[in-house]
């Protein structure tokens, strides 16, 4: 089973796009997991309901409001033009910026669930044991909620792997650029051609259930 | 004559909405043609009484759906090849195909200063990205390239984004991301002017006809009402219609 | 030796806390009350995991007023809550020096080797929190709070989790601790045993209020509690012999471990006579 060179590429793109959302997204979901986890302001419901949005919409809707976003005559264009980087839509970038935006929730809600786990008393018992709420937060909070990171780790780099609505609306299918795994495989049906479709499928399936198995074989069993 | 037989159909098929033999077809529409079936639609359920139901989409993947047994009656798609495919694998009623609109390729800007008659935008790059339908899927992607190729201009790849559908393509071209587009002229053309923006229309010469070939599935061989729309498609008064949006007949 | 002050008038939500109190810069202060008295309410906020309006300081060092807060974290104290709240993913040695790396003028090792064996921790340090039992955990929380070197250490009603099994296994060692803390210990309890058997100070609250301030004896017998301490002398299945106020007293059917100190409770009755518990 042999693949086109062009499937490798779109092979690749689809890796280095799901590694560096996930990383993003870590940076990122972390403190609004531990806000959203904490907080008793009024804001937690209407900022979780946003944040839950990107699961609800379908991906097309949100692939077409970020073209117009971040196209010429909307904000976010116009601010990434501003800043002097140009235009995102139709960039490797520009899918970042979605895949960050549509894998949001799946990473920031097994987190906030990890740490609403963790309940008040150890994060206070380290308080009392001289630790600042940062040194808490290594401390204490990352050893008791790793399944936590682990799960929205997973989640988040599997949904950007089978992105496809939102990376076809935002991503023009530049080869090389933007043409990820799934949009290959869906030009392969397109044209009638199933034996390609077939074998780039297979490698899909097969890389992405070794990577869930990696991480899932090595969870603790509930006692 | 048209309203002869606009009065036989209503004659022979009651008022509209209350006749018990109203009935109904399942329409699969190229997404270019989608605005100009709903109003065409709208005037043979008006005449008729028979509802349509409508799907607008990339001709391809209706291709796909109707082999895999989609409950489709008729087809209106963006080429004349994939009719042609559906009655040989039998899933279309021979000799029931004909050209119900020839499309008319445009490239356009929403920009209304970017594309003059000569097209000087084009020839000399001066775009970020020109936008153009995926040409294994959409007819009107094969006669950009065509086109392109006749004008003898070429265009790297990393400039070349592809829309999945005529319509993304316009999509791509109507937000500005892509400065140019090669669209359908029936996108941007409404009662014989343009809606906005700026286009050249491209002369037939420089590419393949665009036939677009309405057909028959068979799964409505028995459905009086997919018949009656086909006829309809061939009214005079529905050829203007279909005019009207840019398409020659 | 400084004292501990706390000045704390605020209302919230049906329930209030109005008090002035001076604590003893030495020994066991007890804060006892009935549930819902404001007793670990209190504590807390001398720890600062409470935040409320309040005066809070520390002989001449303010650790809380109308215009500062000191975080908890950066106040001179040790915590020992009611079920130890030892870090589950961390062995008991492990969390002793959680803390002992944090603080500025931590136990040495020295020290510490004396304190674990004080506590007669030893055996258990290389434990995690789950095969610890709840008295073993206690002890080590008791410890990790002590490596600190708090100027004042603070306990929930650390026995009040435990079976009555435990909570015997538990009280000779924080009377052994007694004697040897040079700072003061806040010990919240609803036990009026624990109360008579560790505290050199008693405070007693009551909806948010002090209705007591003073010495344990007079306190408890305010209370219309009276507790007098005994020793058994002998002991076997059919009860034990003991010593008390001078005097020796045999109590049938009571079984006691002979050596041990026991706490007898008196208790008023309006007619005047006096049941005894043990």
């Amino acid at each position: 089973m042999t693949l086109s060179a062009d499937d490798w590429t779109a092979l690749a793109l689809t890796a280095q796009l799901a590694a560096l959302v996930t990383l993003i997204l870590f940076v990122l979901g972390t403190p609004l997991a531990w806000w959203l986890a904490r907080t008793t302001s009024n804001w937690r419901g209407p900022v979780m309901a946003v944040v839950a949005l990107p699961i609800v919409l379908p991906p097309t809707v949100i692939g077409f409001y970020l073209l117009i976003a971040l196209g010429p005559n909307g904000p976010g264009g116009q601010f990434t033009q501003a800043i002097g980087i140009g235009l995102l839509p139709f960039t490797f970038w520009g899918l970042v910026v979605a895949s960050v935006i549509y894998s949001l929730p799946f990473m920031v809600q097994p987190l906030q669930a990890a740490f609403e786990a963790i309940g008040r008393r150890p994060l206070e018992s380290a308080a009392t044991l001289r630790a600042s709420p940062l040194d808490t937060f290594f401390s204490v909070v990352v050893p008791l909620s790793w399944p936590g990171f682990l799960t929205a780790g997973v989640l988040a780099f599997a949904h950007t792997v089978g992105e496809f609505g939102v990376v076809l609306m935002l991503g023009g299918n530049l080869a090389g650029e933007t043409r990820v795994a799934s949009v290959q495989l869906y030009d392969y049906v397109e044209a009638f051609d199933y034996a390609g479709a077939h074998r780039l499928a297979a490698v899909l399936m097969v890389f992405s259930f070794l990577v869930l198995l990696a991480v899932y074989a090595r969870r603790p069993r509930a006692a | 004559m048209h309203r002869l037989s606009a009065l036989m159909f209503a004659l022979g098929l009651g008022l509209p909405g209350t006749s018990a033999h109203a009935g109904e077809v399942a329409l699969a529409v190229a997404a270019n043609f989608l605005e100009p079936a709903r109003v065409i639609s709208a005037a043979f359920t008006r005449a008729t009484g028979h509802s349509v139901h409508i799907s607008g989409g990339a001709t391809g993947k209706f291709y796909a759906q109707i082999v895999n047994g989609a409950p489709f009656d008729v087809l209106l798609a963006a080429d004349d090849e994939t009719p042609a495919r559906l009655i040989a694998g039998k899933q279309a009623v021979p000799g029931s195909a004909f050209t119900y609109a020839v499309g008319r390729l445009a490239l356009w800007s929403a920009d209304d200063k970017k594309v003059d008659p000569a097209a000087t935008a084009l020839r000399n790059g001066q775009f970020r990205f020109l936008a153009v339908a995926n040409p294994k899927t959409a007819p009107y992607g094969r006669a950009a390239l065509e086109t392109l190729k006749s004008m003898q201009i070429d265009v790297p790849d990393n400039k070349r984004v592809v829309g999945e559908s005529i319509a993304q393509t316009w999509q791509f071209a109507a937000s500005g991301n892509a400065e140019l587009g090669f669209v359908a002229l029936s996108q941007i053309w409404k009662d014989g002017k343009l809606t906005r923006g700026s286009a050249w229309v491209v002369p037939d010469s420089l590419h393949t006809p665009i036939r677009q070939d309405a057909v028959l599935l068979t799964r409505g061989q028995n459905n009086a009402a997919a018949r009656a729309l086909l006829d309809w498609m061939k009214q005079p008064a529905t050829q203007r219609i279909i005019q009207s949006y840019g398409y020659g007949t | 030796m400084s004292a501990l002050q706390l000045s704390a008038h605020w209302a919230r939500g049906g329930f209030d806390l109005d008090l002035d109190l001076d604590l003893p810069a030495r020994g066991i202060t007890a804060l006892f009350g009935h549930s819902g008295s404001g007793k670990t309410t209190l504590l807390r906020l001398v720890a600062g995991l409470e935040r409320a309006p309040a005066r809070i300081a520390l002989g001449s060092e303010v650790w809380q007023d109308a215009q500062h807060f000191l975080p908890p974290h950066r106040r001179p104290i040790g915590f020992v809550f009611q079920d130890a709240a030892l870090f589950p993913h961390l062995t008991a040695r492990a969390n002793i020096e959680f803390g002992r790396r944090r603080a500025d003028a931590a136990m040495t090792d020295a020290e510490l080797a004396h304190l674990v064996e004080l506590l007669g921790i030893g055996p258990l340090l290389e434990r995690k929190p789950a095969r610890l039992s709840g008295g073993e955990a206690q002890r080590v929380a008791i410890a990790r709070a002590l490596a600190l070197k708090p100027r004042v250490l603070l306990m929930d009603e650390p026995l009040a989790a435990l079976d009555d099994r435990r909570r015997a296994e538990i009280l000779p060692y924080l009377e052994a601790l007694h004697g040897e803390l040079a700072i003061p210990l806040l010990y919240v309890t609803h036990s009026t045993e624990e109360v008579a058997r560790l505290a050199d100070h008693l405070v007693v609250l009551e909806s948010g209020r002090v209705i007591w301030n003073g010495t344990v004896a007079e306190g408890l017998a305010a209370q219309g509690i009276q507790h007098l301490s005994a020793r058994v002398l002998h002991a076997d299945d059919a009860g034990c012999c003991i010593e008390i106020a001078g005097q020796t007293l045999d109590l049938p059917g009571v079984r006691a471990t002979a050596g041990d100190t026991l706490a007898l409770k008196f208790a008023s009755r309006a007619d005047g006579t006096l049941p005894a518990e043990i």
